[in-house]
């Protein structure tokens, strides 16, 4: 594992230097901020619309980050060739793999809690909006889903061009977050099926229809359980957060799915011709 | 001087004239849009249907923006057309993104019910709250102040106000709402029993302030209910004899009714200059009244011109004229005013 923390943190020690890293992170804080302005054009609403820009911010700007930074990983390695001083060092490709993600886990999640630092002292500090512990939820999930974004990001920058690689990853993000809605459009569908509203010839083909969607639903990571940004600023006490918002097998979830992205990309990469 | 230093103070005179150019362009840009009709500006609003699906996890955060927009839409409204045609469909953006918005709820409850006078469709989205908040007393409150207030429909304002009160924490005062209803439907007999049990609770939990309340609601359902009798009894009497009794005494001597009710606040009823039946103690709080609002017009004006005013002719015809169709007495030296018929207040 040596090897693998030491690639990680040469990963983060490169990344932290990025200057897109700050443009971003000064763009998040300014958002951020911007949200004390946006909540005194409400009305008695001054504390939800904080909270809520608050999170929102952290998180998009936290999957930009990953995806942005993410998707030139490896690749520009490749292309400018400082991969082989690597590779030809006794490390195994799933070991650089694993320390790239890991040093830019890292980095993002150092990036997140600075955003949440900032989020909590413009909490405390602004007069009329209460701080909550269990605001520190949704930005926990928020590490969760960053987890599998950024296992995303990594593997198609493991065997394609950023470009592409960006589009894959934003796309998979997408289905990911429309996730919810797909498994309401199969129970509706098969609803309609038990109802036997449908004519018989179309039977089979709403149900082969039905079969495609449940594979796409569950092979697409579902990162709207990870949203529970609402339910937290809505809940009154912890009792309540704990009820609607906090599952724990979303913890190993979100390991699961990481490793499974990491895998294939470690696979595409093993593969991979780099002479 | 250098070709740097040239080039770099060409740039920089170029800049502020472009700066200012984009300042006075912003400035016209900004005459013309708000000149605009408002409602334009909403016509890129999604359908509320797919509006939580396009906001893909972020369905606060624009339930939060378009509850923005919306204060703006109705303020600029409010200010100008008071015509708020897009309205209904903003609320149901926002609810379909954000079905808990309590606040947004409640708002339309004003904006579309009152406002825009839909107070079925406001009806429609406090119901909305209502199932998505089924612990919230505030929701069918306000749906019963509305059927009160906008709808005049007081059978269902009362089951907005049961559903209220069986909700926790509902405040006293939403308990006190369905026998005052009860009494604006005439059913006098109804809202007695109401305040009675309300008195009863009241004396068994020591509480000396509802019962204070309850009580003067007692008193004053009773004084209505005779009031409301006694002015029957006149009008029948004023359309069979074809003329108007000189004594309340009469009502009672030619059978219209069986004996004079006690007024409850302990004052007496009597025929008023309107020939309707009045009760001396709510005259006499009306006069009050009216006598406050007096004083107070006449000392604004002294504060005005340094000086009272000569006489009540100078504060306009309405403050001028004594409700009882007696006389003001008026002492344009200390600004001090009585009323003739009731000198005491």
């Amino acid at each position: 594992m040596g090897k693998v923390w030491s690639i990680a943190y040469n990963t983060f020690r490169e990344a932290i230097r990025n200057r897109i890293l700050y443009i971003l992170l000064i763009f998040a804080i300014i958002l951020i901020l911007s949200s004390l302005v946006l909540g005194e054009l409400t009305i008695g609403q001054h504390d939800r619309v904080i909270k809520d820009i608050g999170l929102a911010t952290i998180n998009i700007f936290s999957i930009i980050i990953a995806i942005f930074v993410g998707i030139t990983l490896i690749y520009s390695e490749v292309d400018k060739k400082t991969i082989y001083t690597v590779i030809s060092k006794p490390i195994k490709r799933w070991q650089y793999i694993l320390g790239k993600y890991l040093g830019l886990l890292g980095t993002i999640y150092v990036i997140i809690t600075l955003m949440a630092l900032v989020f909590f002292v413009l909490i405390a500090l602004t007069p009329r909006v209460s701080f909550s512990g269990y605001l520190l939820l949704p930005i926990f999930y928020n590490y969760l889903e960053l987890s599998i974004i950024t296992a995303m990001a990594v593997m198609f920058s493991s065997f394609t061009t950023p470009l592409l690689s960006g589009v894959y990853t934003l796309i998979l993000f997408i289905s990911g977050r429309l996730c919810n809605d797909l498994g309401r459009e199969i129970i509706r569908l098969r609803a309609r099926l038990e109802q036997g509203i449908i004519p018989e010839e179309e039977v089979l083909g709403e149900q082969i229809k039905i079969f495609i969607m449940d594979i796409v639903y569950r092979i697409i990571p579902n990162l709207e359980n990870f949203n529970v940004r609402s339910q937290v600023v809505h809940a009154e006490n912890l009792p309540e957060v704990i009820s609607v918002a906090f599952n724990p097998f979303l913890i190993p979830y979100a390991g699961f799915y990481s490793a499974l992205l990491l895998v294939i990309g470690i696979f595409i990469f093993n593969n991979k011709n780099l002479k | 001087m250098t070709v740097r230093l040239k080039q770099n103070s060409i740039l920089l005179i170029l800049l502020v004239i472009i700066f200012i150019a984009t300042l006075f362009l912003q400035d016209r840009i900004a005459i013309r849009h708000y000149a605009r009709e408002a409602p334009e500006s909403l016509l890129y609003l999604p359908p509320a249907e797919i509006a939580p699906t396009m906001a893909m996890g972020y369905e606060m955060l624009w339930a939060d923006l378009n509850w923005i927009r919306l204060l703006q839409y109705f303020g600029g409204l409010y200010l100008t057309t008071r015509d708020y045609p897009q309205i209904e469909r903003l609320f149901e953006v926002i609810f379909a993104l954000d079905p808990y918005f309590e606040d947004a709820y409640l708002f339309s409850s004003l904006a579309v019910g009152e406002e825009a006078e839909k107070p079925e469709k406001a009806l429609e989205f406090l119901e909305k709250g209502m199932e998505h908040m089924p612990d919230n007393w505030r929701l069918p409150f306000d749906a019963g102040f509305l059927a009160m207030q906008t709808m005049g429909d007081y059978d269902l304002a009362k089951e907005y106000f049961k559903i209220a009160t069986e909700k926790p924490h509902c405040p006293a005062f939403v308990y006190r709402i369905i026998p005052h209803l009860e009494t604006e439907a005439g059913r006098f007999e109804t809202a007695l029993c109401y305040y009675q049990q309300g008195l009863e609770e009241a004396i068994e939990r020591n509480d000396e302030v509802s019962q204070a309340i309850y009580e003067r609601n007692i008193k004053e359902t009773i004084n209505k209910m005779h009031l409301t009798e006694l002015n029957e009894a006149i009008e029948k009497y004023k359309e069979e004899q074809e003329e108007t009794p000189d004594t309340i005494e009469q009502l009672v001597e030619e059978g219209y009714i069986t004996e004079i009710p006690e007024e409850p606040h302990g004052g007496e009823y009597y025929i008023d200059p309107y020939e309707n039946i009045s009760s001396t103690t709510d005259a006499k709080q009306y006069l009050q009244q009216y006598l406050q609002a007096l004083r107070r017009e006449i000392q604004q004006y002294y504060r005005q011109h340094e000086e009272y005013p000569a006489t009540l002719d100078d504060l306009g015809p309405e403050l001028a004229k004594e409700p009882f169709f007696g006389e003001w007495e008026y002492d344009p030296e200390t600004g001090e005013v009585h009323s003739s018929s009731h000198p005491d207040l």
